[in-house]
């Protein structure tokens, strides 16, 4: 294959955008799908992603595409997740990549996520096209979208293929941008290998896939391949490209996208970013850019019955088979008995394996609220790692505490600038810098305690600003700050899975937030039930569940015995999905009580 | 023998803000096609004789014109041969001068009044159409035609409602010549008034406190609870309504009515279009061993004074919930002593928490 005919490209955009969409209709221009065969957004394949409209995992297809100029030209299309959980693997997959297309929605403009993006693509060295899509629109304004484009991100865009994905307009003027403008693959056949996993998944049959790009040299099957970060070796057995379906080939060269099995046991001994080389030939270096990618955010995941303990694991396995970035390991709660500590890339990424355990593998389970990892320095010189607050050592043995910082990029308009301040200084924010991206809209960057955006940071700034607000973040660095552990006793019970970190300052009223929200949550017992939280053994907030006086049904049903029944069938569910602490019931809500606002 | 029978008359004038049940606003052609189905539904399923208790309740019995509810008594005349207690529900502005007088006419010895609170304020709020001063004109007009078994509905927990509010209701109440007091908690449906716009009742603690208040305050004045939610002068308990809690057989006619008959309960359909087909029955229910049983304690333990179980009940009960009962017994929440089951003064209170650790998994 001629190098000169591949180009290589992923699509960018901010959430909604129209990124997908883009990406179905090229798949149906270049004929590798018809459009009857063609479920919708053909690259998200999970039904969760379908569902949230957001894409998780990635993806690589070959198209061929036959150019105004006369050559067919092979594309291959990487796509890219569309979260901030998931940054580090897009930055790999656009490391496979020479150019992008950046889709900027013709309403809205650009988003905190299309920066966060143009920046990586540009961190890559990619050539960025400039995509304005849903021109369909009423109140699009492609003319002031391709102004802000120039003026905030400094791309020429002034020949922008103004397109409507949805309806298929221009579509092929895209195309055509990515043949004229993306520039070929560099790099020779001749070299010893560099290939660039920028993805994988796990089949049954074959081991790991290992999605790549052939940055220098080529493979062939049988080769004995070294994965330069792992120090591991393997022989290929499978290579091929994919167009939709799996077309098997013999060799990949330099400047292909395609896919690579080698009878990998464990998606965990193939690291997105690593470099593959052959044995026999060894590069001098691995490609830049490989970090190993660690949890961001944790929490405890209990099954509701302590039989499905081994299901839960099981469960947990069969994820992780294809997904790198979960983590997890068991442990026990004196409230909630056994259980596992699981670690994810994000809220996003939570959320997801929360849900997948639960309708997949139909398990009931109880979360606990999510911690972020901090790095707790003991009086004896050592340092610690703790991501789990119910395990922060005693305040006697430490000497200081530092949490992970982001740098939080958040695109606001320009009145809504002094509550996007305020928020951020209450929630122990540090201001660094402003710009107006034009009359109306500002882009503030600030630095922020993660732990603050996976508490309520977020959400905040989406009231604060009327859902104006876009915000994309980056972990930057670990920073001290005066934290210490809240616990809550129910019944002067200490509940270990209900302790979380806080700044002092905020300890009284995170408090007497939670323990008035456990008073809501937690049903009447048969008994009067103090709720308390503390720091160490001082109490600094207390209020009391009166005990249960009265639970008869007092409706007029007469002879409706099925509509009484009915509700007592009721009851004895809310019962069942409670854990028995001691002798308090605790219902499942309350587990996440710790994350309640002041809003109420 | 079945010597029950429910009628439900599915028809309201106006409809009540905590109102979910089975009723349509008031239509003449369609009361008169209904009547015909009823009628129909009667002669198909219900035995003439032995019937011991009537209730005809609603919906609004009343809502319907003179001549219909006429049609209606005359309709039911053939059942009553037998009945010593024949009740029907009154909404007190629907009474007129004719209705009184076809009351007395054909048999009719019971009346429940919708009476709810008699504080005026709370009944715009809960959106009944009536006022304090109707209620006491109809019982007196009651009285005059020599009805005397008035029973009177009473709700606690409305919104806004403080306990003062239901202490001035009740202490009215027991001085006027009535014979039994229902009372109930404020339930917000998902699908009533109250419900679909998110109007919240009376806080928990108060309720509670409201519910105690006012047993203690009819006790004293000699209306005796005798159920959950009822409270009787000596002699008048309501022998319909012991049907249900003594899980006795018993028809339900009409619109989304229950029956039960032996091991089986059967819901008529809430359809008006199947129902007017004579297509009455939508769900049958059979009930093992087990469920049944449930269903005895389930109704039976809202009696004071407990359930008297037959020497084979006592037997089933003890085999299949031998552990449950233990446990409840242990904890003081269950008694069983010469065959009756009934909850200690502690369990009563606390009825579904006893119900819950009962019901079959």
């Amino acid at each position: 294959m001629d190098q000169r005919y591949i180009r290589n490209f992923s699509i960018i955009a901010h959430i909604d955008h129209g990124k997908s969409t883009l990406a179905d209709r090229i798949l149906e221009m270049t004929q590798t799908v018809t459009k009857r065969e063609m479920m919708s957004q053909m690259l998200d394949t999970l039904d969760l992603e379908r569902e949230r409209g957001i894409t998780i995992k990635l993806n690589a297809v070959q198209l061929k595409y036959l150019a105004l100029d006369g050559h067919e030209y092979i594309l291959h299309l990487i796509d890219t997740p569309g979260h901030v959980d998931f940054t580090y693997e897009v930055s790999r997959s656009l490391a496979a990549c020479e150019g992008a297309v950046l889709v900027v929605d013709a309403a809205q403009g650009i988003e905190a996520q299309t920066l966060a993006n143009v920046y990586l693509a540009l961190d890559n060295d990619l050539e960025i096209i400039p995509v304005i899509n849903k021109i369909d629109l009423p109140s699009s304004d492609p003319e002031r979208v391709i102004k802000e484009i120039e003026e905030v991100i400094g791309l020429s865009a002034h020949d922008a293929p103004l397109i409507s994905a949805k309806n298929g307009t221009n579509i092929e003027q895209v195309l055509e941008a990515i043949v004229k403008k993306v520039p070929p693959p560099k790099g020779s056949k001749d070299e010893p290998l560099q290939a660039l996993v920028f993805d994988s998944y796990y089949d049954p049959y074959r081991g790991v896939i290992a999605l790549i790009r052939i940055k220098q040299g080529s493979v062939k099957v049988n080769d004995e391949i070294f994965l330069m970060a792992t120090g591991k070796t393997y022989q290929v057995t499978e290579l091929g490209v994919s167009n939709v379906i799996e077309i098997k080939k013999d060799r990949l060269v330099c400047g292909e996208v395609g896919w690579l099995a080698a009878s990998i046991k464990s998606i965990q001994d193939v690291h997105v970013g690593d470099t593959i080389t052959l044995t026999s030939r060894k590069a001098k270096e691995p490609l830049k850019g490989y970090r190993k990618i660690n949890s961001m955010v944790y929490c405890g995941l209990y099954p509701t019955d302590a039989k499905r303990y081994i299901d839960l694991r099981e469960a947990l396995e069969r994820l992780q088979l294809n997904d790198a970035s979960l983590h997890f390991e068991a442990e026990a709660s004196q409230a909630l008995g056994f259980g596992f500590r699981c670690g994810f890339l994000g809220l996003l990424h939570m959320d997801v394996i929360q849900e997948r355990l639960e309708r997949e593998y139909n398990l009931d389970l109880i979360a606990t609220a999510p911690s972020v990892v901090y790095r707790v320095y003991l009086t004896d010189n050592s340092v610690i790692e703790v991501d789990n607050p119910a395990m922060m050592p005693p305040a006697t043995k430490i000497d200081h505490i530092e949490e992970p910082m982001v740098k939080a990029l958040i695109m606001v308009p320009n009145n809504y600038v002094g509550a996007v301040m305020e928020l951020s200084n209450n929630k122990r924010g540090i201001y660094i810098d402003m710009d107006y991206i034009d009359d109306n809209r500002v882009n503030l960057i600030y630095h922020l305690p993660l732990a603050e955006i996976i508490y309520d940071y977020f959400d905040k700034l989406k009231s604060a600003t009327k859902g104006y607000a876009s915000l994309d973040y980056e972990l930057i660095e670990y920073k001290k700050d005066d934290l210490i552990k809240l616990d809550i006793l129910l019944n002067s019970e200490l509940i270990d899975a209900l302790s979380v970190i806080v700044h002092r300052d905020q300890a009284y009223s995170r408090g007497s937030i939670i323990t008035r929200k456990l008073k809501d949550l937690l049903p009447k017992q048969q008994f009067e039930i103090p709720v308390q939280a503390a720091i160490g053994s001082k109490i600094i907030a207390r209020t009391n569940i009166k005990s249960l006086r009265k639970d008869v049904l007092s409706k007029c049903y007469g002879g409706d015995i099925t509509r009484k029944k009915k509700l007592l069938e009721k009851q004895k569910e809310g019962k069942k999905r409670m854990k028995s602490v001691g002798s308090v019931e605790i219902p499942q809500s309350a587990f996440m009580a710790v994350l309640a606002r002041d809003d109420k | 023998m079945i010597s029950s029978l429910y009628v439900h008359i599915p028809f309201c004038k106006s409809i009540c803000a905590y109102c979910d049940f089975c009723r349509v606003g008031y239509d003449q052609n369609l009361v008169d096609q209904y009547l015909v189905a009823l009628q129909q539904e009667l002669s198909q399923r219900v035995d003439h004789q032995n019937l011991k208790t009537i209730y005809i309740g609603g919906g609004t019995p009343t809502a319907l014109s003179d001549e219909q509810f006429q049609r209606l008594l005359m309709i039911l005349q053939p059942y009553t041969k037998d009945v010593k207690e024949y009740t029907i529900e009154i909404n007190p502005e629907t009474l007129t001068k004719t209705k009184l007088n076809l009351l007395s006419t054909y048999g009719i010895n019971r009346v429940s009044l919708g009476v709810q609170t008699l504080n005026d304020r709370l009944l715009k709020i809960i959106k009944r159409q009536h006022t304090t001063e109707q209620v006491i004109h109809a019982i007196d007009d009651l009285l005059a035609c020599g009805i005397d078994n008035i029973s009177v509905d009473v709700m606690f927990g409305l919104p806004t409602q403080s306990l003062t509010d239901l202490i001035e209701t009740l202490t009215s109440l027991i001085t006027w010549p009535i014979k039994h007091i229902s009372l109930y908690d404020l339930t917000i449906e998902e699908h009533s008034y109250f419900g679909r716009h998110h109007i919240k009742k009376a806080d928990d603690e108060l309720c509670d406190q409201m519910y105690f208040s006012a047993i203690a305050l009819l006790e004293k004045a000699g209306f005796r609870q005798y159920e959950i939610s009822n409270f009787a002068k000596s002699g008048y308990q309501s022998q319909h309504n012991i049907v249900y809690w003594q899980y006795q057989d018993f028809y339900g006619v009409g619109l989304n009515a229950s029956s039960k008959i032996g091991h089986y309960r059967y819901t008529n359909t809430s359809n008006f279009v199947e129902y007017l087909a004579n297509r009455y029955i939508n769900d049958q229910i059979y009930n093992d061993k087990r469920d049944y049983l449930f269903e005895r304690m389930m109704m039976g333990l809202r009696i004071k004074e407990g359930i008297v179980l037959s020497k084979i009940e006592e037997n089933d009960i003890l085999c299949i919930y031998k552990e449950e009962l233990a446990d409840l017994i242990n904890r003081k929440l269950l008694v069983l002593v010469d065959h009756r089951l009934k909850a200690t003064t502690k369990g009563y209170s606390i009825l579904n928490d006893i119900l819950v650790d009962l019901l079959p998994k």
